[in-house]
């Protein structure tokens, strides 16, 4: 695996640890006193849009303390292009994105996935199942038709 | 437990963990700005996002403090006994780490000429009773 294939695994997952963490922690993170710097000014397909995301140092601190490796991330990238502010480090870890909409986006997609493995299951267990009333009658028929003859 | 001293010691083990954590990540705190020299303080946004990750319970209290008391982050790192420089405290830290190594070298060092007095006691009368023996 080369450096740069690394480098975007260890992005995603980044992304899932922040998203993680801020689903059970968007309570204080939040809290009307510490929301200042949620709101950016982004442009998104050439179209100025407000997105919601914390402030970057805050962001910083709590990545950096779930996974370590970004420290070498930071090192590298200053020998490359010199020291970078909280603001540029945010962005190309690609953890500056509207949080609350990504997040309902990840519950959407489990929920979908969710329906599509219990329809399967249903699918699955459907094909050997015996209903015991059914079964019951299927017997009585039998019988009679024994009896009868 | 009361709860001034659950808090006390919630600051203090806030304090140890986050001096740790400043001395680990020191070089690149530094050349991003967030705590740009020494004299100043760290950006609070940022101890207050390191502390609640190493210690979940200090979240419910930020929480508190905010939409509760309505303090701002600052005011929040200061309640918490965070906001300082982290660069003069370490260096106090570490010296008096080093006078502590040196006390139990220096209690170790003269343990081995260490005499009891009343070992001594008991040497010098046994002596005695040896010499009325005779």
């Amino acid at each position: 695996m080369d450096i740069f294939e690394d480098f975007e695994e260890m992005k995603s997952e980044l992304r899932e640890k922040w998203l993680d963490y801020y689903e059970i922690n968007h309570n204080w993170i939040k809290a009307a006193r510490l929301s200042q710097g949620m709101a950016w000014n982004v442009m998104v397909n050439g179209n100025q849009t407000t997105i919601y995301c914390p402030s970057s140092a805050l962001i910083l601190g709590v990545v950096s303390s779930l996974d370590k490796r970004i420290t070498s991330f930071i090192q590298i990238s200053e020998k490359l292009s010199g020291s970078c502010t909280p603001d540029q480090l945010v962005i190309g870890l690609g953890l500056r994105f509207n949080m609350d909409a990504a997040l309902e986006e990840r519950q959407r997609k489990k929920e979908q996935k969710e329906d599509v493995q219990e329809a399967k299951l249903l699918t699955a267990s459907g094909e050997d199942y015996t209903d015991p009333l059914l079964e019951e009658l299927r017997r009585e028929a039998k019988q009679n038709i024994i009896e009868k003859s | 437990m009361s709860l001034i001293d659950e808090f006390d010691e919630l600051k203090s083990g806030l304090k140890e963990k986050w001096l740790d954590y400043y001395e680990a990540n020191q070089a690149w705190i530094n050349s991003t700005g967030i705590h740009h020299a020494k004299g100043y303080n760290p950006n609070s946004y940022f101890v207050i996002g390191v502390v609640a990750t190493l210690d979940p319970k200090a979240t419910e209290l930020i929480y508190f403090l905010s939409t509760r008391l309505g303090q701002n982050i600052d005011t929040i790192t200061q309640t918490l006994g965070l906001a300082f420089d982290p660069i003069p405290v370490l260096k106090a830290r570490e010296e008096e780490a080093k006078k502590l190594v040196q006390e139990a070298k220096l209690l170790t060092a003269s343990g081995e000429d260490y005499t009891d007095p009343l070992l001594e006691e008991l040497r010098r009368e046994a002596r005695e009773i040896n010499n009325t023996s005779e």
